[in-house]
């Protein structure tokens, strides 16, 4: 049927299926990509927003019938790069972009609200803000973005065309380098990549939590108009397994085998579209024997639980023992006992997890998709294909969030078998439902500590029992029990300690990496039980972390030094203040209650370490060149995700070479031009990838410097780079810097240099430990609001203080503090993803702008002793302190503890009503 | 005949369902149909699109009734200065309802007619006394809106042959000692289905709530 509507003040004339989505039409008819599909078209994300009439929808729930004789604006009629709105130019100078996904459709709200309210106020701007589901900011960049809009278009503030950006540390940011794009919504996600011919991937999964393939028959799928090929385990040419990602995981499940949770993969149906590709599933013939299944680690390790795996049930155990446990406990005055248990979470970036699979000219194999590794993934792929690595090559889009969901390289490898067999492009693009059943999640523990402490407020002895539940596969599960162990003591010092972790393998779904991999379930355990022990001490929960925390040459718990300045004590002497003040304005708040008042205020503190950096190479390269005409390219591998890597990396080169980030082209992450950086998890891409970084940048210079003083006849010393020049400091003398290519060009010298930070001195074999001694740590202080009657809780503040060594671009470094805290808030008050249950967004509760507490990042520099410019690893430290600072808070306020999460108000209610919290 | 229909009055609309016989279904915002098309859980013959029928998209106010048209979306009712200040319990349960775009799509008679158990629309409609006006071709009655609910997902409304044209509530305000409160908790503050939702309405007359008036 014909509609005519105005698009972007265009008018258009379609004939298409009035019921089809706004949201499908303008992608797929219209080739607009900026508005984008987060939730399977269920209203729940927001990522789809574009204006109707100028009041924002959400096309996934308009039909394009709807639209007929209205005017619709979308992302791409707000403003171009050329000439921004200043709602763009505000949300890339306050660091409101960080992945962008949802940035279209924020961008679009706020552009309504501003229609409509000349100078919103901030409850006004998170009202309206909270149908657009954002996991990377934290929302407060984003309603600072709207307020500074409002300010320019009533004249109250000019806007400027570049910064210096005020911010963090008083030091001038660095905007990121993909913002422009992300703003106008031009940045091409996967899924918005277009290919001539590409055939859509369809998984076949299994429903079962445990079952036994019985049998497989995909003649009927390969009947359906259509459907180009079923492929079964039997279609694999070379390992039917993920590598060292995941010892025990096929990639489809052979016929005969088990799978081993709900989700577990058993074919791939390739067909020409998605209509068919679901027929094509539908059609196949499959028949399981149901089996018995458990999800708990306490049902793993019953005597008569069925066994996973022919070594049992006990994926890995690791121990820590040192120290007379017995004596320490003997001279304590106070021992806290505590049993602590964390939930599965889902990531939730805002992109699905999506790859495009083709063949280039050259005949070689290319995956396009968010990830962490794509050295990894090409070694992983080859090996199932039984290829060379050099026939494999994987390419690291611009990606809409990862926070470790995305180094599963099984969708990488599911779509390379699929071109390899049909010689075509080929798209997999996880539904959300899928993404929730079939990437791996946080592992849940259960947590228990005995610590003991004398009455002066010294503690003694730790013993800590922890079991991770790592599903049906081991995704990294067996390394997880060093992680787990590493945040179980933190930074503080004991006369002895008694510890064990172990990974428990259930038929839960897979769990693996997740924004601090392993070590935040422990160490919310910990700072918990700390804090039950500071008050049974009746102590300031600050100064007890202050009289016990590990000082820099100590051994740690861990029974060994720390490799990397601590900064601890400067972050509690910092955030010390804080924590009084809001414990003021509490009590404060209470007094002023009436006696029967249902609503009462609290704090809560937590501390914390965490490792980062992960056991990668301890020597990672990095390339730069200069080109014949002048410009520089930086290469290197540190997969940017959102978190602003690719702008961080460019900033430590243009600050090594003393010119403006500008002058600097980056290639990041393609194994066809990028030198392999191992896996970027574990933050560490600053510290290690950046510091390779630094060395190249420094040898660029050094190339650049020599090259010019030959030509001018002066020493390199009196020579600095500026712009696009070589100039001396002497006299005016200067050189473009095409010449010093075109120089190079004429030597015969390579015009692309390579640098290394090799760690391996610092850190000499046979005496080092499996994971580097690197630590970074932090403090964080929230201020809780309970209603007693309902157990709901709101957090009206976080004050946040983290030793970041140095912060490569304040503004960006804030961003990943307050984006974790918000991903910290969801733990402790929310998010809860059950197996069986939990199918998207409509049931596993993100944080809203409306649950965003107002958060004051204080960042501090106590500089690394190895990483560029001073810099350590931050990402995911942050998110560490913020769950127990809230359950800390919850519990301090309720008088009665909280030790199951997320605290929902049932569980809030629950411990009120009988000191248990497991309602 | 085109398969999206757009009447412009409420006769038309009904003509619709009358001559389409069953094969036609009501969309007004839409915000639960559309899903449900896409899962394959509805599959009418033609949408009759019935926010465009100026009779549907009013709200009236007179001594007795506050009537408002089915086509309404939720975020007129919380805009609503008359509304805000004689009925803000009617306010805030528009304002629970997913998240705003959502609220300026979506109808409180789709809500009804939706008829699912948590449904914020429905369980205010019942503390405030509503009635829908339920409309085909040949008749027309007023329905007390807890009698819609025939279970979770079921409604006596029939959309593929009928529709809500208003829906009213007696105009009972704190002028005359009647007040009504809207309360909600959910595991978040916004875009969330609630734990628990109530409402309630009744009169204080001499500090006393008489018998008869009180709604919960």
């Amino acid at each position: 049927m014909k509609i005519q509507f105005s698009l972007n003040t265009q008018p258009v004339t379609l004939d298409v299926d009035p019921t089809r989505t706004f949201l499908d039409v303008v992608r797929k008819e219209l080739g607009l990509t900026g508005t984008k599909q987060g939730c399977d078209y269920e209203g729940e994300c927001g990522a789809c927003t574009v204006l109707v009439n100028n009041q924002p929808v959400r096309s996934c729930l308009t039909p394009v019938g709807k639209v007929a004789g209205k005017q619709v604006t979308t992302i791409e009629g707000l403003g171009s790069p050329d000439n921004l709105h200043p709602l763009q130019q505000s949300f890339i100078e306050t660091g409101a972009v960080q992945c962008g996904y949802c940035t279209p459709g924020m961008l679009l709200t706020a552009k309504a609200l501003l229609d409509r309210e000349v100078l919103p106020e901030r409850e006004q701007i998170l009202s309206e803000m909270a149908g657009n589901l954002c996991r990377c900011t934290g929302y407060n960049r984003i309603v600072e973005a709207v307020e500074k809009t409002a300010q320019i278009l009533q004249g109250e503030t000019e806007q400027r065309d570049s910064p210096p950006l005020p911010g963090p540390l008083g030091r001038e940011s660095t905007r990121r380098i993909d913002a422009e794009e992300k703003v106008t919504g031009r940045t091409k996600f996967v899924e918005d990549i277009k290919h001539p011919g590409t055939l859509y991937l369809q998984v076949l999964r299994s429903p079962h939590h445990y079952a036994r393939l019985l049998e497989l028959d995909t003649g009927p799928a390969e009947k359906v108009l259509g459907v180009i090929r079923v492929l079964t385990a039997s279609d694999i040419p070379g390992e039917n397994g993920l590598g060292d990602y995941s010892s025990h995981e096929p990639v489809l499940t052979p016929v005969g085998e088990t799978c081993k949770h709900q989700g577990a993969p058993v074919a791939l149906i390739i067909a020409a579209d998605q209509k068919a590709a679901n027929q094509g599933t539908e059609a196949i013939s499959v028949h399981y024997q149901v089996l018995p299944h458990f999800f708990q680690v306490d049902e793993a390790l019953a005597e008569d639980a069925p066994q996973l795996y022919p070594n049992g049930n006990i994926l890995s155990r690791n121990t820590i023992n040192h120290g007379d446990l017995d004596l320490a406990f003997d001279r304590s005055d106070v021992i806290v006992n505590c049993t602590y248990q964390t939930a599965w979470q889902e990531h939730s970036a805002l992109e699905r997890e999506t790859v495009l699979g083709y063949y280039d000219n050259h005949t070689r194999l290319c995956l396009v998709g968010g990830n962490h590794e794509p050295h990894w993934h090409q070694g992983y792929i080859a090996a199932s294909l039984d290829l060379d690595p050099a026939e494999v090559r994987v390419i690291t889009p611009p990606t809409g969030g990862s926070f470790g969901g995305k180094q599963d390289p099984w969708p990488f490898i599911a779509t390379a078998l699929a071109v390899y067999h049909t010689g075509q492009p080929v798209l997999l693009a996880y539904s959300r439902k899928e993404s929730f059943d079939a990437s791996p999640k946080r592992h849940p523990y259960q947590v228990t500590h005995k610590l003991g402490a004398t009455r002066e407020g010294k503690l003694t002895g730790i013993q800590v029992r922890i079991d991770a539940n790592t599903g049906g596969y081991d995704a990294h599960g067996q390394y997880l029990t060093d992680f787990a162990l590493s945040g179980a003591g933190g930074p503080y010092e004991y006369q002895a300690v008694d510890a064990v972790a172990r990974s428990i393998f259930t038929n839960g779904p897979k769990a693996g990496q997740y924004r601090g991999f392993g070590s935040p379930q422990s160490s919310f355990a910990l700072e918990c039980a700390l804090d039950e022990l500071a008050q049974a001490l009746d102590q300031d929960p600050v100064k007890f972390r202050l009289a016990n925390q590990l000082p820099q040459e100590a051994n740690s718990f861990l029974g060994y030094p720390v490799g990397e300045s601590l900064g601890y004590r400067e972050v509690l002497e910092e955030i010390q203040p804080h924590y009084q003040s809001l414990v003021n304005q509490a009590a404060e708040f209470n007094r002023s209650q009436p006696a029967d008042s249902q609503l009462r205020k609290g704090v809560g503190f937590s501390g914390m370490w965490y490792r980062f950096g992960k056991s990668g190479s301890l020597q990672v390269k990095a390339e730069m060149e200069i080109q014949s005409d002048g410009k520089l390219i930086l290469y290197c591998s540190g997969p940017d995700y959102g978190q602003g890597t690719s702008t961080a990396m460019t900033r430590i080169a243009a600050q090594e070479l003393g010119i403006p980030p500008g002058q600097i082209q980056i290639i990041n992450a393609d194994t066809a031009y990028t030198p392999d950086s191992g896996i970027q998890g574990a933050s560490r891409t600053t510290y290690f990838v950046g510091g390779a970084v630094q060395k190249t940048a420094r040898i660029m210079k050094h190339t650049l410097l020599t090259t010019a003083a030959e030509l001018l006849d002066c020493p390199p010393e009196e020579l600095n780079l500026s712009e696009n020049r070589v100039a001396s400091c002497r006299n005016d003398q200067s050189l473009p810097l095409e010449e010093i290519g075109r120089e190079l060009d004429r030597l015969n010298i390579s015009r692309r240099v390579s640098g290394e930070l090799d760690l391996s001195p610092y850190f000499p074999a046979g005496q080092r430990p499996q994971y580097l001694p690197l630590y970074v740590t932090g403090a964080q202080t929230a201020e809780v609001l309970v209603d007693l009657k309902t157990g709901t809780v709101r957090v009206p503040k976080i004050t946040a203080v983290h030793d970041v060594g140095h912060a490569i671009n304040p503004i960006d470094a804030r961003g990943q503090v307050e984006g974790a805290i918000l991903m910290g808030l969801g733990t402790a008050l929310m998010e809860e993803y059950l197996p069986g249950h939990t199918a998207g967004f409509g049931d596993y509760y993100l944080p809203t702008s409306m649950s965003a507490p107002v958060i004051e990042t204080i960042l501090i520099e106590v500089p690394s002793f190895h990483g560029p410019f001073g810099a350590k690893g931050l990402g995911e430290a942050a998110i560490v302190p913020t769950a127990p600072a809230i359950i800390n808070g919850i519990s301090r306020t309720i008088g009665r503890r909280i030790r199951t999460l997320p605290a929902t108000p049932e569980r809030v209610l629950s411990a009120l009503k009988t000191g248990q919290d497991r309602g | 005949m085109d398969t999206y229909l757009y009447p412009a009055t409420l006769q038309e609309a009904l003509h619709y369902l009358h001559t389409l016989d069953g094969e036609a279904q009501i969309l007004a915002g839409g915000t639960d149909l559309i899903p449900d098309l896409r899962a394959g859980k509805a599959a009418p013959g033609y949408l009759v699109d019935i926010t465009g029928i100026p009779e549907l998209t009013g709200i009236e106010i007179n001594e007795k009734h506050i009537t408002l048209g089915a086509a309404v979306p939720f975020s007129e009712i919380k805009e609503h200065p008359a509304l805000r200040e004689y009925h803000p319990a009617l306010v805030q349960a528009a304002g629970s309802i997913g998240a705003g775009a959502i609220q300026r799509a979506a109808t409180w008679a789709g809500n009804i007619v939706q008829a699912m158990p948590a449904a914020d629309g429905a369980i205010i409609a019942l503390a405030l006394e509503a009635e829908a006006r339920i409309m085909d071709q040949h008749h027309a009655r007023w329905v007390p809106v807890g009698e819609l609910f025939l279970g979770p997902g079921k409604s006596a409304v029939d959309p593929t042959r009928e529709l809500i044209t208003v829906i009213r509530f007696p105009n009972h305000n704190y002028r005359e000692g009647w007040g009504a409160s809207w309360q909600r908790v959910g595991r978040r503050q916004a875009l969330v289905l609630p734990i628990i939702n109530a409402a309630v309405k009744l009169k204080i007359a001499a500090g006393e709530i008489p018998p008869g008036s009180r709604r919960l």
